[in-house]
């Protein structure tokens, strides 16, 4: 099967550094695994190369994998890495891709429940004051 | 129609703030669930109490105040979308689950799609190894999927927005939440120190239980009863614990303090004495801000204070802190 784009960036920015090779192919290849399956399209993975989030399962792959895939995406992508440990979830879960902030597929928000929530219980409160805050703070910066 | 709003995703509490003609209205609810199984009895009892709820996979899930109403009622305990300030690691229900609660909350303030929203986001801890990129990242894809337009403000730094006009927006402000002290030190309005701690409102109520032999959710509901109070001498067991924990955690947050602020960089030196403004739920328990005195009364503090003094609306402070800023 010829290597795609994600193969590509997996094998030239993750699996050639060092402290890669102490991972196991099993492991490896659920890391890589679950990460493609959360890149939804070639496309997307170009796009999302300005706001990329890793979110990494630190307990899992330990620190030596962290801090290689850690050097490997700041250098290709302003990538933010974040440890994150997911004890409950399936292990295909466990580490994970998502495509920043605004690029966040619907699905991760939305759940598939039909409820009638909208008549949950909510305290009103009425309160006074915000506007004399907002002018004083207005005050302050001399508008 | 309503463009500008706030949201306050604390871990025990939602809260969202709207302008209206005469000031602004707050919509609160409890930012927790409760999962129970589906039968019969359960069915008749939700319908006839008229609960709203769901069901999954033969599981019903109440959320909100009816959720705690119940979880107190039958002494089980609530799920909860956050932990420590964050969005709950173990809680694979947490993303959907704080979504919908956020759209309820916005859409019963009638705040339009397209609207500035103003969130609070808590300071990273100094105590523990959770940080809130992932956290934040959520809470703006929501409030993106709901279609509005999120901007981020610091969880005490909004209470400082929201406490200190007085002050020209200069002094140390605080937020006692669910589940971390957030502080803020702040010079003409900005945000000169931030950090958190994370033992707070939960870790006082898991304690106290644990202490007690009770469940949690009963020893939150007895902290947020009207007959609470945080008095040294009471006979009853579960207020005594309550009130050790309590001394616990302001003991702890102002040693962090004292120690971020002897050895914080880029602070300014003020010329006058200036005020610690508290607010957040946790605060809210009568007897709080004396407790509090006595305990800051026995440290060393670095800068010279003026008074102490709780927020007026302790648990809207952050929301109405968030309206300044998206109004801004």
């Amino acid at each position: 099967m010829a290597k795609d784009m994600f193969d590509t960036f997996w094998d030239q920015n993750i699996r050639s550094i060092g402290g890669f090779t102490s991972l196991n192919q099993k492991d490896e290849e659920c890391l890589k695994k679950v990460m493609r399956s959360l890149v939804p399209s070639q496309e997307t993975l170009r796009a999302s190369a300005t706001n990329t989030q890793v979110v990494f399962d630190y307990d899992r792959f330990g620190a030596v994998v962290y801090e290689a895939v850690k050097a490997a995406m700041s250098e290709t992508l302003p990538t933010r890495l974040h440890t994150y440990a997911v004890p409950e979830a399936p292990k295909e879960h466990r580490a994970a891709v998502d495509m920043g902030m605004e690029t966040l597929p619907a699905a991760f928000f939305k759940s598939e429940k039909q409820d009638n929530l909208s008549s949950a219980k909510a305290e009103t409160v009425e309160s006074t004051g915000v506007a004399d805050t907002i002018q004083a703070l207005k005050r302050l910066k001399g508008e | 129609m309503v463009m500008i709003a706030s949201l306050d995703p604390g871990t025990a509490n939602l809260v969202v703030c709207a302008p209206t003609e005469g000031g602004s209205k707050v919509l609160r609810m409890r930012n927790n669930f409760l999962e129970i199984a589906k039968d019969k009895f359960a069915l008749n009892m939700l319908k006839q109490l008229k609960v709203p709820y769901y069901e999954q996979d033969k599981k019903l899930y109440l959320v909100g105040d009816d959720a705690f109403d119940m979880a107190t009622t039958f002494a089980k305990d609530l799920r909860r979308p956050m932990a420590s300030g964050v969005i709950a690691s173990g809680e694979m229900e947490a993303v959907p689950m704080i979504t919908r609660m956020i759209e309820k909350l916005l859409v019963d303030s009638g705040v339009e799609k397209g609207a500035k929203v103003a969130y609070s986001c808590p300071a990273n801890p100094i105590d523990t190894q959770i940080d809130n990129v992932f956290h934040r990242s959520i809470i703006e894809g929501a409030l993106r999927h709901l279609g509005m337009e999120p901007i981020e403000v610091t969880e005490a730094h909004a209470v400082a927005l929201d406490a200190l006009s007085n002050d020209d927006f200069t002094g140390i402000a605080m937020s006692f939440g669910g589940g971390m002290v957030n502080t803020c030190v702040a010079f003409r309005s900005l945000p000169v120190l931030s950090f958190s701690s994370c033992r707070s409102g939960d870790w006082i109520d898991q304690k106290s239980a644990h202490a007690c032999g009770e469940a949690t959710s009963r020893i939150t509901a007895l902290k947020e009863g009207k007959t609470m109070n945080l008095d040294p001498d009471t006979t009853d067991r579960r207020i005594a614990a309550i009130y050790a924990y309590y001394r616990e955690v302001i003991a702890y947050t102002l040693a962090n303090m004292k120690d971020r602020l002897e050895n914080g960089d880029n602070l300014p030196a003020f010329k006058n004495p200036v005020p610690i403004v508290i607010a957040g739920g946790t605060a809210m328990v009568p007897g709080f801000l004396d407790l509090f005195k006595k305990v800051f009364e026995t440290v060393e503090f670095p800068i010279e204070i003026s008074e102490i003094r709780l927020v007026a609306d302790p648990l809207y402070s952050v929301a109405r802190g968030c309206l300044v800023m998206a109004s801004m």
